[in-house]
């Protein structure tokens, strides 16, 4: 056991790869190019609308240069037009991405459009999700200096990317991070390893409201703390947003506050994490009447797993930025090999279960102009189940050639507040077998049967996956999702689809025909709807 | 050197860490190869990495990048991508995905790379 875990410290990792670059006394380019098409035909079963365009065309096309201390970046985009699925506010093209970044003695500075995080995001994240069509990149300026050793420092001013525009606040961000173990030199053998943090972020929007007397600048705060000893991790981040009424939160002027905690153990074999989270009216974007995931100053983090086979994520959680309140713990084991069940490579389980609520809250009857809307009984839970998922999970490996991997899925997801439409709560088991086999070393099987039960809905699913990867660079797959128990027999309707493609060092092309049902993509508890449609797609990534 | 970009979420990801693992010891004997496993988890799940790798018991470096800024910069768009840098920090061999077996592929191109075959 001799692994080592190095927070935030990438840093080092790319001075690394620029001073490579320094040692070969020339710049370096390097990039990457993504292109996402589809052709559409309609098919009003499925719900698939007609797209005049029939053909769309998503692109992502990004150019890095590197030479010593400099580098410089631009990354053009086009949606000729937007895909279905994403906003039609994306149609175009154009290069929403440049930026020149100057890095030397401890300080970066970054001028153009960036991203950022500082802790866990409650109170400040910019990040690109192509797939979530979000990008809520800053444009302006961003300094990073290390005074001292163990002492991060991070400032940031600029206006967050609104598709093709920019948002109408102005945010500016302060960041400070203490690793007390690279402080000081008799810290630094200390077993125990701990990083405290803040950070301030403020907005700034007009305010011209003839009834509202909004707040001009709106200010947040976050503190954090890691201590890692051993196996033992404990982590804690608290946000606090002043008064922001907003479009998400209804006008209401109360503050908001959110907590994270997570703690846990581990050891080689077995781990156990537990974690809780609240969030009151956190909702925290760089312009007021910004709804959806737009403009988003702050990222929530969610508490329940990202599931990965396609009927386990059927139904998804999405953060309720307004309130809740959580917990998720999670257990790991390994039968060690050798042991009667764990075989020569030792059988993985894994159990976790998560729950969220409502808060538990009063409304306030106080329709003024400065409505604070509702208290909140700190302690409490709130009466409204809005998800529950216990998940169980076997993986072995029975020879180097075969492994298989089994899931149960029990599910409670409350459809009205998570979609966000009068309907009843949703109760699902799922079963998932997923298997992998060399044929030989360029020839590879790979299976998925899952089923999913519920009474609610849509009713039963089926799903089966056949891939088969042959001469180590090709690939074809044929799958079927069948809603065999749709209350309306005249729905109960397959969705066949069939790929291939060829991978090869950075290259990846995909084709595929078939129908996709409508349903959600979510990543970590921010979601896109995904539309029914049926057609052709391609999709062709490479860097180099 | 290698650099493996993972995630706790993503299944093929740890399948090849595990594959990876199986054999590190050797190949370190045979090449004196470093893994560094560079987790694209999202501030969600990024808290869990120390004990999900303590667990799964891998010897590699583990770096965080939580907003994805040395994703961005390798050019990296999904995950697992896998590279090999030779002894002059130069990218010799890039693989994307991971399939039953692909460890072999990986451990012919490091023995390259170290010009041992």
């Amino acid at each position: 056991m001799k692994s080592t875990i190095f927070t935030f410290l990438l840093l080092i990792l790319s001075a690394f790869y620029a001073g490579a670059q320094i040692l070969n006394g020339e710049g370096q380019v390097h990039g990457s190019i993504e292109i996402d098409a589809q052709y559409y035909k309609p098919d009003s079963l499925i719900g698939a609308p007609p797209v005049p365009e029939k053909i769309l065309m998503n692109t992502y096309d990004q150019l890095d240069y590197t030479n010593g201390k400099i580098s410089a970046g631009i990354r053009y985009e086009a949606y000729d037009n937007a895909l279905e699925g994403y906003s039609p506010l994306y149609d175009g093209s154009g290069f929403p991405y440049k930026y020149i970044d100057y890095k030397s003695d401890g300080m970066e500075v970054t001028v153009g459009n960036f991203y950022e995080q500082f802790g866990s995001g409650m109170i400040l994240r910019a990040y690109w999700s192509p797939s979530l069509g979000i990008d809520n990149s800053f444009n302006g300026v961003r300094v990073k200096y290390s005074p001292a050793k163990g002492v991060y420092l991070k400032g940031l001013i600029g206006n967050q990317r609104y598709y093709w525009t920019e948002g109408a606040g102005l945010v500016r961000g302060f960041d400070a991070e203490l690793n007390l173990n690279e402080m000081d030199s008799a810290w630094n053998n200390m077993k125990t390893k701990i990083i405290v943090g803040g950070s301030f972020v403020s907005n700034y929007q007009v305010a011209d409201n003839p009834t509202y007397n909004f707040p001009e600048n709106v200010g947040a705060s976050a503190g954090r703390l890691s201590i890692i000893n051993g196996g033992f991790s404990f982590y804690t981040e608290d946000a606090y947003i002043i008064n922001d009424p907003n479009a998400i939160n209804g006008d209401i002027f109360k503050p908001g506050d959110g907590a994270l905690v997570r703690a846990g153990y581990s050891q080689k074999g077995f781990s156990f994490m537990l974690g809780g989270e609240r969030v009151d009216n956190m909702s925290f974007k760089s312009d007021r009447t910004a709804t959806a995931n737009d403009l988003a100053i702050n990222y929530l983090p969610e508490m329940p797993r990202d599931e990965t086979y396609q009927l386990a994520a059927f139904y998804p959680y999405a953060t309720q930025p307004n309130g809740e309140q959580g917990f998720d713990a999670e257990i790991k084991y390994k039968l060690p090999r050798g042991s009667f069940l764990g075989g020569k490579y030792g059988t993985d389980l894994d159990a976790e279960y998560s729950a969220i609520r409502s808060l538990d809250t009063i409304a306030l009857n106080d329709k003024t102009t400065t409505d604070q809307g509702y208290t909140t009984k700190i302690l409490n839970m709130g009466q409204t189940n809005y998800f529950q998922e216990g998940t169980f999970e076997i993986q072995h490996k029975f020879s180097s050639d075969f492994r298989l991997i089994a899931q149960y899925d029990y599910e409670y997801y409350d459809k009205s507040i998570i979609q966000n439409e009068l309907a009843p709560n949703i109760i699902s088991n799922v079963g998932v077998l997923d298997g992998y086999y060399a044929i030989s070393s360029a020839h590879t099987l790979h299976m998925e049967l899952q089923g999913l039960q519920t009474m609610q809905d849509q009713g039963n699913w089926v799903f089966a996956l056949a891939e088969y990867n042959f001469g180590s660079d090709w690939f074809l797959g044929a799958l079927d999702e069948y809603n065999y128990g749709d209350p309306d027999p005249s729905l109960r309707l397959h969705y066949f689809t069939i790929t291939g493609g060829y991978m090869k060092n950075a290259l990846h092309i995909t084709v595929g025909y078939g129908k996709q049902r409508a349903g959600i993509l979510c990543i970590g508890g921010v979601c896109r709807e995904i539309p029914a449609s049926d057609g052709l797609t391609l999709s062709i990534t490479n860097s180099f | 050197m290698i650099i493996d970009f993972w995630a706790t979420w993503c299944k093929p990801c740890c399948a090849e860490l595990d594959a990876i693992n199986d054999e590190y010891a050797d190949w370190q004997k045979e090449t004196g190869v470093k893994v560094i496993a560079v987790s694209v988890d999202d501030p969600r799940t990024m808290s869990k990495v120390p004990s999900f790798v303590r667990e799964k018991g891998w010897d590699y470096d583990i770096y965080l990048d939580p907003n994805q800024d040395f994703q961005h910069a390798m050019e990296v768009i999904n995950v697992p991508c896998t590279f090999i840098l030779d002894g002059n920090g130069k990218i010799v061999y890039i693989h994307n995905s991971y399939m039953e077996g692909d460890e072999k592929g990986l451990h012919a191109a490091l023995l390259k790379a170290a010009g041992k075959k």
